[in-house]
């Protein structure tokens, strides 16, 4: 047996190690977390402060975030580690506001980058959004 | 169990004697080797020191092109590059890699010198200088002997050459060119987190054009790999291409892409591409597994003799199939949601 036909057998336990055990283990694990959350059974959801409006929030998270210029310092949307910005992702999920969120996420990304408040909105009036939406995510 | 698992070893012995070739290297072959090897070593350690993500976007280009090769292997040879050189049949790894350091030099000197270009207007230019550059490395390993084109290959190409190699070939690398550079960048976009304007009213119209535009350009570039049989006359537009086939997956593709950017707006780029392949993977594999079952889908010689010889499970499709469905997709979906992302954010 030379070293390629070990490597090559290796690798095709492995594969089938992987399709086999790990992918339905993954695939149950992804399945049971989905079904948590929808079904309540998950961790408790941060709450917003009552009443707080969206533009109102996502002031306070860049705040606690200790941005004054309004540039989001934390990493991907997908790492959102602030309880206040949670909750606002949370809420706007609820409400079914996925397009917003989808703005929310837009306008951090592209202040961390280095876009102006000015310059981002003007994109988004490019792109046809509404002056309320952009209003509302927008800093300033 | 151990049972189990020393039964599934002898099983990946088997297969890897089954699909033997010859890996001896000449001494010009292992100089070029050498040569490669040190080209991308040198590409990625200035990638890694003076681009922001070199080193990850270097690896991107690198899985981009495995993709590819993966799912056109049997096309083509690939030997006598020695033991140590392969990766998966005869794919090799410092292949690869070269490919990767020709793509990333490329990127990076045209981003650099045209910086205030739009990407739209830089991807052609990645193109007119890749092209040329992978001609000349495949015309050197044609030259050493290393290259060499399957029978059916042989039998789809018009016999005539230039600088060494098929004349269609000027129309293959620019294709494959393309898809591989549009991985790397749509990837580079997510490592980079590239901010992605949301859009409010989907471009249907135009969403389609380029979908068609890149179904179409990858299933010239690999129909010498399968057959498409018993379709109406009518339906057919070059070689086997079939409108009836390939329009299902520009449809399915593109509604896709354009289903999932409406509902899952909100999808980091990550998150919308693993749904477009689940939707798509979830349309083509019912009807890969009804083609091949009633005669419509016939996989050449080559292509069947690279497959290991498993099947899924109550169906006659090999396991090959299965994974070359997501890496087909996965270039294509990068090409339209480059193209996408590229012009609506100016």
């Amino acid at each position: 047996m030379t070293i390629m036909t070990l490597g090559f057998c290796l690798l095709f336990i492995l594969a089938a190690f992987a399709i086999q055990v790990v992918l339905p283990i993954f695939l149950l694990y992804k399945l049971v977390r989905f079904l948590m959350r929808k079904f309540g059974g998950g961790q408790p959801e941060p709450k917003a402060a009552a009443g707080e409006g969206l533009k109102a929030a996502l002031e306070r998270s860049r705040a606690e975030s200790g941005d004054a210029s309004g540039a989001v310092t934390a990493a991907p949307q997908s790492e959102f580690a602030s309880p206040a910005r949670e909750a606002i992702f949370v809420k706007l999920k609820k409400e079914g506001r996925l397009d917003r969120l989808a703005l929310v996420y837009y306008v951090e990304d592209a202040l961390k980058s280095g876009l102006t408040p000015q310059a981002v909105a003007e994109a988004l009036r490019a792109k046809g959004w509404p002056e309320a939406d952009i209003a509302a995510v927008v800093p300033g | 169990m151990i049972e189990y698992y020393r039964r599934l070893w002898a099983a990946g012995q088997a297969m890897y004697e089954a699909h033997a070739f010859d890996r001896t290297p000449t001494g010009p072959i292992v100089a070029f080797e050498l040569f490669l090897l040190a080209f991308s070593g040198f590409t990625l350690y200035w990638l890694w020191k003076n681009e922001k993500k070199g080193a990850q976007r270097f690896f991107l280009a690198a899985g981009g092109l495995f993709i590819h090769q993966f799912f056109t292997s049997p096309m083509w040879h690939n030997y006598k590059l020695g033991w140590w050189s392969y990766l998966y049949q005869d794919i090799s790894w410092i292949s690869t890699f070269a490919w990767a350091s020709l793509i990333m030099w490329t990127l990076t000197l045209v981003d650099r010198f045209r910086a205030n270009w739009p990407d739209w207007k830089r991807f052609p230019v990645y193109l007119a200088v890749l092209a040329p550059a992978a001609l000349v490395y495949e015309a050197i390993l044609l030259k050493l002997g290393v290259s060499g084109y399957s029978p059916e290959v042989q039998q789809a190409i018009s016999g005539r050459t230039l600088l060494g190699t098929p004349v269609e070939t000027f129309v293959y690398v620019p294709v494959f060119m393309a898809l591989v550079v549009s991985f790397t960048k749509y990837w580079s976009f997510y490592i980079m987190s590239k901010p992605v304007i949301p859009l409010r009213h989907r471009p249907w119209v135009r969403s389609f054009a380029i979908t068609l535009v890149s179904v179409l350009l990858f299933e010239i570039t690999v129909e010498p790999m399968v057959q498409n049989v018993g379709f109406p006359a009518w339906s057919y537009i070059f070689h086997d291409i079939t409108l009836v086939l390939t329009g299902a997956w520009i449809v399915l593709t593109w509604l896709a892409i354009n289903l999932v950017d409406k509902f899952f707006i909100h999808f980091s780029l990550r998150g919308k591409f693993l749904a477009y392949l689940g939707v798509v993977f979830a349309g083509v594999l019912p009807a890969e597994i009804w083609l091949i079952a009633s005669g419509h889908r016939v996989y050449g010689p080559s292509t069947v003799s690279a497959f290991t010889g498993l099947h899924v499970p109550w169906t006659l499709v090999p396991v090959e199939v299965v994974f070359g469905i997501p890496l087909y997709f996965a270039l294509i979906l990068s090409f339209v949601k480059y193209w996408e992302i590229i012009l609506d954010n100016k």
